[in-house]
């Protein structure tokens, strides 16, 4: 049974994942892609690796190591078992006059004979050489690397007969070691080449060799070792030029010395640097049918000498012991030219060999590769968004591997990642930077690339950019869960893009906004509000799905995407909200709305500050008798550049603010204080009503308020009376009742304002406790219209009936007035009378009407 | 013409084996017997013995359905007669490298008298991971000329050694047989069934290993996790689950069914079938076998209005399902409607069609 390593070669801790080691391996497959605790490295696939080594010197990290015998070795010897060692030719080589001191210690250490290799070269030789003349037209590779012998075996089986089937010069030295000189002890070989390890450990080769020591693990136990008292020299040494096996073109110059078959020599070292090399060759030598040729195939550049375990390879002491080994031959008779006579000697100094003894057979370990089908190709490209031809032949080597198609080969192989792909990662993280991770649709920043380029590519087309927003989208989260929330915007993108054609875009910008951006014609738009009305329908939810859409032409070329957008958001702004879906244009008196609102929101708080507010008061006037009875205190702004500014204007914006509830609370004091100043300017009070907003009541105490404000300014509950809209008592309903009714038990008088406005039930009136009706007549429109005329007698009618108080507001004219008087309403606020002033032009109009009619 | 089917349940093999042949009163071409492994290598030498200018192919199996037997154990011999021209051969060493033997099938391709309405059966043997690597060798030989390929899993439940296939007298271990097929008279129809079919359960197998038929992780995440949530089970009752929910790889628009193995401690789980990585894969779920039965009969009917022969592969584990729902009797007396005497169907742990090794699946071939 052969010793199996886990792994020879292997991935240290330092491993980047730079994939260089792909790059150079011969065998792309033995490289395997993994990730381990989130980094990425790349580890060995032991099955696969021919143990060449060029990853190792391929790595810059230090992140590739091998495994060897010599820890083995050492603990052997120093338990006592006798071991014998063989040693490489490339060994003297490499250390120089430091070989003999470090055999030397290895002796002492109880090393029992040293074997020098290279006699096994000559073996090896003197058996191949006769291998060729019995085959004189066959084309031949030498054999004595383990790095091709491994190769060939596992992955060009087709050239295992091209193979001399004759035993390295290792193993030609430990056959003859162990069965013609009888040594019995276990041998280590000091070796330059860490796929020794898979030669000596074969099955067809145990028990000749038991120990891959290589230099460089052993130069790492005797570092640091004082050696110079050590001498060990070789007990058999080489006959003829085999020392000079491991340098490139040294088999060729050993065979040549005996060789008379016909053959070309040729060496070629370092052949895992050319693609396709036995292919390549393959071809050469079935065109080449005059003269057979004997390749040397060695994997390391120059050889041996420089082999995958040599610390360092030094080229000048490799020609010097080069030159040093021919002149030995020389001296011994052996001679380049005299080939008959060398071949005759080395016969005679091999006589006693039998040949069949350094014979060897190849195993076949070819496994054969599954075959990718094509459609797993085009899948795995589309994955990896390479969907163009460019795209799948960018070939940049990044990932190790010479082409695009090459890495995919492996992805569906097993062997990478798609997420090495250097390119699939660098689209990959521009999808996400452009998608929305929830919907999986573009977001916003892929929006305005997209839209932009549609506008670009098509500059005769008019485009309308939209948002669409999910009306009452939190009142869904609320009710159903974010769970649903999130399903329901997955639903709109996708039904959203996938209406959506080529010349348009879509993306969700946030929350429930999304952005659309199509042609702006007739028949898209209605197929766009049709399929909006669709998708309101379809999507089962106890919840109607409804739709606000705010559109912006995009008819300015000078616009930028970004601006038409935040134009078709303020369009939304105004949408109704009274359909499933309803739409809202955008013009350009929106965006002056929008600024002005700005710009009033911008001022509110400096206004305040700076008293630019003023209350003006609009009288209440007895028809019939033209006493004034009380009045409305109403809010002006009166800016100091711009002159008064309309409420209609400000109180919107302070209502969406929320800065109503501060200008409130000044109007009432203002209020109470032109009371206090009436009274200590010893005038009679005329009551004052002040407006009290829904606002108001949700968000202050208005009791004590008031209360605080009475104290403050000693004003009495009769002075000021608290005006209610009718619309805050609909919508507000229990709230405003303990409201009003704390008021009231405090004598509070409390007024319902603009009453027909809302949409009250006669059962509001029965509940809700109020002193006066403050009658809207537009929206009873006295007067003009015999149908609102009998509503406003029976109004009029039904309050005096529950003694309540009215005042008829908005009246403007005489006979107006004089209808109202008639029906028995007699209290009149209105233009009629007089439009709201200043308290000091009040006072002067409260004067005239001191005891009656005007004057 | 002749085609056909003979069974025999005789304890003895050599009764067996007379039994069968006492039946057949021609010269057949071809003979594909059917034997379980202990007798097997008799069955070879004495069928090869018996019909000596016959292309004599065995295959190691314990069930096959014909017209008069759903019996496991059974001796199955289906004979034709030369109206179905035959050149067969062995691939061996197919775990590691069938292709070696390639000129075989080159040499069956060069015999035949013509290509068209060809098709190619093989039997390889299961349980050495090697059905692509058989497919991919023959469909290299034979795309070029338009032969088809389908075949089926032979041998024994778990017991690769016993897994045989003989051709000609000689028994192979860890090979395939395989025949092409030529029909004088007509078409060859291929058809497959399934009767499973997709949730709206998706995976990406992110990390995979080809030759271990194994997938470490779906959607970068291990893979047993990701199924056991996507089936609302914990890890231990996966296994149980994958019994009745094979997986499907998705390519070019189309299903192959794959049934799941085992579920190794790091959270890989093996396959019958290898998984290429990035392949998209859904959980399937059972239909209605019944009418998928139906519907197939229909398919060949309308395809093959007069069907001389049949051959079918039937996956085990639907021979499984359908005994334990029993339905076998049935399901054969479904196809015995359309063929008569003429077919029979294999049980065998995968199933080959075209270039894919298939789990879970009924494959055919219907001869017009």
């Amino acid at each position: 049974m052969s010793k199996q390593k886990e792994h020879l070669v292997f991935t240290n801790d330092k491993c980047i994942g730079c994939n260089r080691c792909i790059v150079a391996c011969p065998v792309s497959e033995a490289n395997v892609s993994v990730k381990k605790d989130g980094k990425n490295r790349i580890e060995v696939d032991e099955s696969k690796c021919i143990h060449c080594g060029r990853c190792m010197t391929a790595c810059p990290h230090g992140a590739r190591e091998f495994l060897d015998d010599t820890a083995e070795f050492l603990r052997a010897l120093k338990s006592g078992e006798q071991i014998s060692l063989a040693v490489a030719p490339s060994f003297y080589i490499t250390y120089g006059k430091k070989a003999k001191q470090i055999l030397g210690y290895l002796k002492s250490l109880g090393v029992n004979k040293i074997y020098d290799v290279s006699l096994g070269a000559d073996i090896s030789a003197w058996a191949t050489v006769k291998y060729l003349e019995e085959h004189p037209g066959k084309s031949c590779y030498t054999q004595p690397c383990s790095v091709v012998q491994n190769y060939i075996m596992s992955y060009r089986p087709q050239y295992i007969d091209r193979l001399i089937p004759v035993q390295s010069p290792l193993l030609c030295l430990a056959v003859y070691v162990k069965k013609y000189l009888g040594d019995e002890s276990r041998i280590a070989f000091l070796s330059p080449c860490l796929a020794k390890w898979d030669e000596i450990h074969a099955e067809e080769n145990a028990g000749y060799i038991d120990y891959n020591v290589t230099f460089e693990h052993l130069a790492t136990q005797v570092e640091g070792l004082d050696l110079s008292a050590y001498d060990g020299r070789a007990d058999v040494t080489e006959y003829s030029m085999g020392g000079m096996y491991p340098m490139s073109g040294g088999l060729e110059k050993n065979l040549s010395l005996y060789l008379e078959s016909g053959h070309t020599l040729i060496s070629q070292d370092d052949v895992f640097d050319k693609p396709d090399f036995f292919d390549r060759w393959e071809k050469t030598l079935q065109k080449e049918k005059t003269e057979p040729v004997v390749l040397d195939l060695l994997a390391c550049s120059s050889g041996c000498v420089n082999g995958t375990a040599v610390p360092e390879f030094d080229p000048v002491a490799a020609i010097r012991c080069g030159k040093e080994i021919s002149a030995r031959a020389a001296g011994r008779g052996i001679l380049p030219q005299e080939r008959s006579e060398n071949r005759k000697r080395m016969e005679e100094y091999f006589a006693e060999l039998d040949w069949n003894d350094f014979v060897r057979t190849f195993q076949e370990k070819y496994q054969q590769p599954y075959r990718i089908p094509e459609d797993t190709y085009q899948e795995i490209f589309e994955i990896m968004h390479k969907n163009t031809e460019e795209s799948r032949h960018i070939d940049c080597g990044y990932c190790g591997y010479p082409s695009c198609r090459d890495m995919v080969y492996a992805i569906a192989y097993g062997y990478n990642r798609k997420n090495n792909c250097i390119h699939y990662t660098q689209e990959e993280n521009r999808r996400l930077y452009m998608t929305d991770s929830l919907t999986g649709i573009a977001n916003r920043e892929a929006f305005y690339k997209a839209a932009k380029k549609l506008m670009r590519d098509s500059p005769k087309t008019t485009y309308v950019i939209g948002v669409v927003n999910i009306r009452k989208f939190t009142v869904i989260n609320e009710l159903f869960g974010y769970k649903t929330g999130k399903n329901v915007l997955r639903y709109l993108a996708g039904q959203l893009d996938g209406f959506l054609q080529k010349d348009s875009t879509c993306a969700r910008l946030n929350s429930d906004d999304f952005a659309v951006c199509l042609p702006y014609l007739p028949e898209r738009m209605d197929a766009f509000m049709e399929k909006l009305n669709q998708i309101c329908d379809s999507y089962e939810l106890e919840f109607p799905l409804s739709l606000n859409v705010g559109l912006c032409i995009a008819d300015d070329t000078e616009e930028s995407v970004n601006l038409i957008l935040d134009h078709a958001i303020l369009a939304l702004t105004l949408v109704m909200k009274s359909n499933r879906v309803d739409i809202a244009y955008y013009d350009k008196s929106m965006r002056l709305k929008m600024l002005r609102e700005a710009e009033i929101t911008s001022e509110m708080q400096q206004a305040l500050l700076e008293k630019q507010f003023q209350i003006y008061l609009q009288p209440q006037v007895n028809h019939r008798t033209g006493e004034l009875t009380g009045c409305e205190a109403l809010v002006r702004w009166i800016h100091p550049d711009k002159g008064m500014i309309s409420p209609g204007e400000f109180i919107p914006v302070f209502e969406k603010t929320g800065f109503i509830t501060r200008l409130d609370r000044f109007v009432w004091e203002e209020a109470c204080r032109v009371i206090a100043d009436w009274k200590k300017r010893g005038r009679s009070v005329i009551p004052i009503s002040v407006n009290i907003s829904r606002i108001d009541i949700l968000e202050l105490d208005l009791l004590s308020v008031f209360t605080e404000m009475m104290q403050k300014y000693g004003i009495t509950t009769d002075e000021l009376r608290l005006e209610i809209t009718e619309s805050a008592y609909v919508e507000q309903g229990n709230e405003i009742l303990d409201v009003v009714g704390a008021l009231r038990d405090r004598k509070f008088i409390v007024e319902m304002d603009d009453f027909g406005s809302g949409y009250s039930s006669l059962n509001t009136l029965k509940d809700v406790p109020v002193d006066v009706l403050k009658l809207d007549l537009k929206f009873l429109s006295g007067g003009e219209n015999e149908r609102g005329n009998i509503i406003l007698k029976s109004v009029v009618d039904m309050a005096n009936r529950l003694e309540l108080a009215i005042v008829a507001e908005g009246v403007e004219t005489m006979p107006q007035a004089d209808f109202l008087n008639q029906l028995g309403c007699e209290t009149i606020q209105g233009y009629l009378y007089s439009k709201p002033i200043p308290v000091a032009d009040f006072e002067e109009m409260a004067d005239a009407r001191k005891g009656g009619k005007q004057v | 013409m002749r085609y056909e089917v003979y069974t025999s349940s005789a304890p003895q093999a050599a009764e067996a084996a007379g039994e069968v042949a006492g039946q057949i009163f021609f010269e057949p071409s071809t003979v594909l017997f059917f034997a379980p492994d202990n007798n097997f290598e008799f069955y070879t030498k004495e069928f090869k013995q018996r019909f000596q200018n016959a292309e004599v192919f065995g295959v190691a199996a314990t069930t096959v359905f014909t017209q008069s037997s759903t019996e496991d154990g059974c001796l199955t011999v289906c004979v034709m007669d030369d109206d179905i021209e035959c050149h067969g051969g062995v691939l061996e060493e197919i775990s590691r490298y069938p292709d070696k033997y390639r000129g075989r099938i080159a040499d069956c391709v060069q015999k035949l008298s013509e290509v068209r309405n060809t098709v190619c059966l093989e039997f390889s043997a299961a349980f050495y991971s090697c059905e692509e690597l058989v497919l991919d060798t023959l469909n290299k030989e034979l795309d070029d000329y338009h032969i088809p390929v389908a075949g089926g899993s032979t041998g024994i439940k778990g017991a690769p050694e016993q897994n045989l296939v003989s051709y000609n007298g000689v028994v192979y271990q860890e090979a395939a047989v395989f025949m092409l097929l030529h029909n004088k008279h007509g078409k060859v129809c291929l058809y497959r069934e399934d009767i499973y079919h997709p949730t709206k359960n998706y995976f990406f197998a992110t990390e995979v290993n080809i030759h271990q038929r194994k997938v470490s992780e779906f959607d970068d995440r291990p893979a047993a996790d990701v199924l056991a949530e996507a089936m609302g089970v914990g890890i231990d009752g996966l296994s149980d689950m994958l019994l009745v929910h094979p997986l499907g790889r998705q390519s070019a628009g189309d299903i192959y069914m794959t049934d799941g193995n085992e579920i190794l401690p790091d959270g890989s789980i093996t396959f019958y079938a290898s998984v290429y990585g990035n392949t998209r894969m859904v959980l399937l779920d059972l239909g209605d076998y019944k009418e998928i039965t139906k519907d197939t009969i229909c398919r060949i009917k309308e395809d093959v209005p007069e069907p001389r022969f049949g051959i079918m592969i039937n996956c085990y584990s639907r021979t499984q399902l359908f005994r334990k729902e029993n339905y076998v009797e049935d399901f054969r007396d479904a196809y015995a409607e359309v063929f008569g005497n003429a077919f029979f169907c294999f049980t065998g742990f995968g199933e080959q069609l075209y270039h894919t090794h298939l789990n879970q699946t009924l494959v055919m071939l219907v001869f017009e």
